[in-house]
């Protein structure tokens, strides 16, 4: 008989390039020495929180990993490619089950590649802390993904229900991954103390109390979803195709008449200008959940040091910083940009290096306001211009590897070597701003 | 009278398929001309070529003079484009991304505002011009798209399957609007299966059959043809010519 998750995966599933798998490669070693200079050291730690910097950066990593996980959960389960292909084809929703968590479950496998590669280094100096954050990663995310998967099927189960009442399977369904990243969060934090339990002498009790909790709230939304989603697929995807294709006003999505303004405004002699315009407005629709993300992100950076304002040096200023990063990184400006670039641009009369520099200028201003915000995050609370260097420093880090992008790359392709040049060189740059 | 637009010996391959092969056609302003093929004849290819979308393997090919390879943007500045397969700037409205357009070609702000009016309103999408295009049902999205490649007018406007999907109304309208663009000294490159509405548009037609061209009719050629009792219509003679008239007379005989 044959096996329709497999027939699926091998039909669906990502193939890598060999340049992919190379910069892959070639990246791995770098976030050894990246970890091995920046992570800090864990035997700083006070007594409270026995895993020091390590656990706190492992936390931070992971919650901002499980968040972006609660919302691509949305995409997998709803949105995705195959599964608008598969919709109208004779598929049991137990195989579409089988297939999407296969594919979550390799992209946690795959991704905690690099995290162990990361905390290899600490392995060394203190291996029962290292491992105890290596494990915070598969665990977390697993976990964010029964989780998300749970609210997104109980979301689409009460839409089905209530399908007469105007409104209410949109709102549903936009709140569904806030409240699955709310729970992700929650079970994180959960696994952050089980793992400070642990490591404390005494603390059995509570380490397995947040283990007992954790494992029973993994165990129940699998249950559960994988229950409702075998029994009522195919209705919830009905329901969700129904409110995403709603025709909202563009007024709720975030648009005005200012772009148009500022469009018209850049005048005929300003190409760049008003392409960059364009590009700043379709970035900011596209992507406001990691727009989103970044300021709660900061905020949240701000209002733990205002809780603490005894950490004020550095070492203790480097765990948030170096939190901020990524989420900055995720929300890669230049990647977003070129994604957004329809294939009509290159119709138009335009010289590449005008699309080149509307393409700059778009990413400087996606980037100037989560890195101030950064800077402000890190110097409102410890009132220095030290923090507010630090928080802009990686602002300027990525605006840097920008720049690396446009020297290395050409407008339209990425090719394989040239992509491999390009995450060795942002790699190296990365870990001599953190050693600076 | 200066042609808009000049291709000559243009061949594509892609691998060992040449896709066209060795092929020159010349448009002079004030012609509408229709390229009609079989799906792989190569229209979709050598309108890609025509607008820089695709690289050419030997050839030339020139738009109001300048070398579409050498002279990309003077070239560009002269034609609009819709692609077969939309790809649009998902996250502008309708309103943003013709304004967008019109910059991008130089056009002065206030003509621009008045032209982008009468455009939306020729594709009766005045009401949708301030939702996001991603929004925008097929059809929606092609009428802005040809709206697209209408901004500034361009010499030469190239439709690869712009009408798939348009409901009649829009149809007949574009058409007309178009024809009289090209009555105003300009021309358009359409490619469609829809051949009746070719005819009722297209002064010129060029059939294509793998990657060759095996005929290039006036209007009247081919309205001479029409009155022939062997080819009666437009599809006939181009079944004719593409080596399928086995098809007309089995239909006959059935």
């Amino acid at each position: 008989m044959t096996n329709v998750p497999r027939v699926l995966g091998k039909s669906f599933g990502i193939r890598p390039t060999r340049g992919q798998v190379i910069g892959f490669a070639c990246a791995l070693p770098a976030l050894a020495v990246l970890s091995y200079f920046f992570v800090g050291t864990a035997s700083g730690a006070i007594p409270e929180h026995p895993g020091g910097d390590w656990l706190e950066i492992a936390f931070w990593l992971t919650a901002i990993a499980t968040a972006f996980l609660s919302y691509l959960m949305m995409e997998l389960l709803f949105r995705s490619r195959e599964v608008k292909l598969l919709a109208p084809w004779p598929v049991h929703a137990r195989d579409i089950l089988n297939y999407q968590l296969r594919r979550v479950f390799s992209w946690v496998a795959i991704t905690t590649i690099p995290w162990v590669f990361f905390w290899a280094p600490q392995l060394f100096c203190e291996p029962s802390i290292a491992l105890l954050c290596i494990s915070l990663w598969p665990a977390g995310l697993c976990v964010c993904a029964a989780l998300a998967l749970a609210v997104l099927v109980y979301t689409g189960d009460m839409a089905t229900e209530k399908k007469g009442q105007a409104g209410f399977g949109i709102m549903a369904f936009s709140m569904a991954p806030a409240i699955a990243l709310g729970g992700s969060l929650i079970t994180t934090l959960l696994l952050k103390l089980l793992a400070e339990a642990l490591l404390k002498p005494g603390f059995i009790d509570a380490a397995l109390t947040a283990a007992g909790i954790t494992a029973g709230a993994f165990a129940v939304a699998m249950f559960y979803a994988s229950r409702v989603y075998k029994k009522r697929y195919y209705r919830i995807l009905a329901c969700f195709m129904d409110n995403d294709r709603i025709v909202l006003n563009a007024e709720y999505d975030f648009v005005g008449d200012a772009t148009y303004q500022a469009i018209s405004r850049a005048g005929a002699h300003s190409k760049t200008r008003a392409l960059s315009c364009a590009w700043v407005a379709q970035c900011r629709r596209k992507f406001t959940l990691s727009s989103i993300l970044v300021i709660v992100c900061e905020l949240v950076l701000a209002a733990s040091y205002l809780h603490s304002p005894e950490s004020l040096g550095m070492t203790a200023l480097r765990p948030g910083c170096f939190a901020i990063l990524p989420v900055i990184v995720f929300s890669h400006p230049w990647l977003s940009v070129s994604r957004l670039a329809p294939e009509q641009l290159r119709c138009l009369p335009l010289r590449e290096d005008e699309a080149l520099r509307a393409r700059l200028s778009a990413c400087i201003r996606l980037v100037t306001v989560p890195s101030v915000l950064a800077g402000l995050a890190v110097a409102v609370p410890t009132a220095s211009a030290h923090g507010l260097g630090a928080g802009m420093l990686q602002g300027v880090a990525v605006m840097a590897a920008l720049f690396l992008i446009t020297a290395l790359l050409g407008y339209h392709a990425v090719p394989g070597r040239r992509s491999v040049l390009f995450t060795g060189a942002c790699a190296l740059f990365f870990a001599i701003v953190a050693i600076l | 009278m200066k042609p808009i637009l000049e291709i000559t010996e243009l061949t594509k391959s892609y691998g060992r398929l040449t896709a066209v092969d060795a092929l020159s056609m010349t448009i002079k302003p004030g012609e509408a001309v229709a390229f009609i093929g079989q799906n792989g004849a190569g229209k979709s290819t050598t309108m890609r070529a025509v607008a820089g979308l695709a690289s050419i393997d030997t050839g030339s090919i020139r738009i109001c003079g300048h070398d579409i390879a050498s002279e990309p943007v003077e070239a560009r500045q002269h034609f609009g484009y819709v692609s077969q397969d939309l790809d649009l700037y998902n996250y502008l409205t309708g309103e943003e991304f013709l304004m967008l357009v019109a910059q991008i070609r130089g056009c002065a702000p206030g003509d621009s505002e008045s032209e982008i009016q009468a455009l939306l309103e020729l594709c009766d999408l005045n009401d949708a011009r301030k939702r996001l295009i991603r929004e925008y049902s097929g059809g929606m999205a092609r009428k802005i798209a040809m709206a697209g490649a209408l901004v500034g007018s361009p010499d030469l406007v190239i439709l690869d399957e712009s009408f798939v999907g348009l409901d009649p109304e829009s149809t007949y309208r574009i058409g007309k609007f178009l024809k009289s663009y090209v009555a105003q000294g300009r021309a358009i490159l359409i490619s469609s299966h829809i051949l009746d509405m070719l005819h009722a548009m297209c002064n010129r037609f060029f059939i294509l059959h793998h990657g060759r061209c095996v005929a290039d009719y006036s209007l009247n050629e081919l309205d001479e043809l029409c009155h022939s009792p062997e080819t009666p219509d437009i599809t006939a003679v181009y079944l004719q010519k593409t080596g399928q008239a086995g098809l007309i007379r089995a239909d006959k005989a059935f």
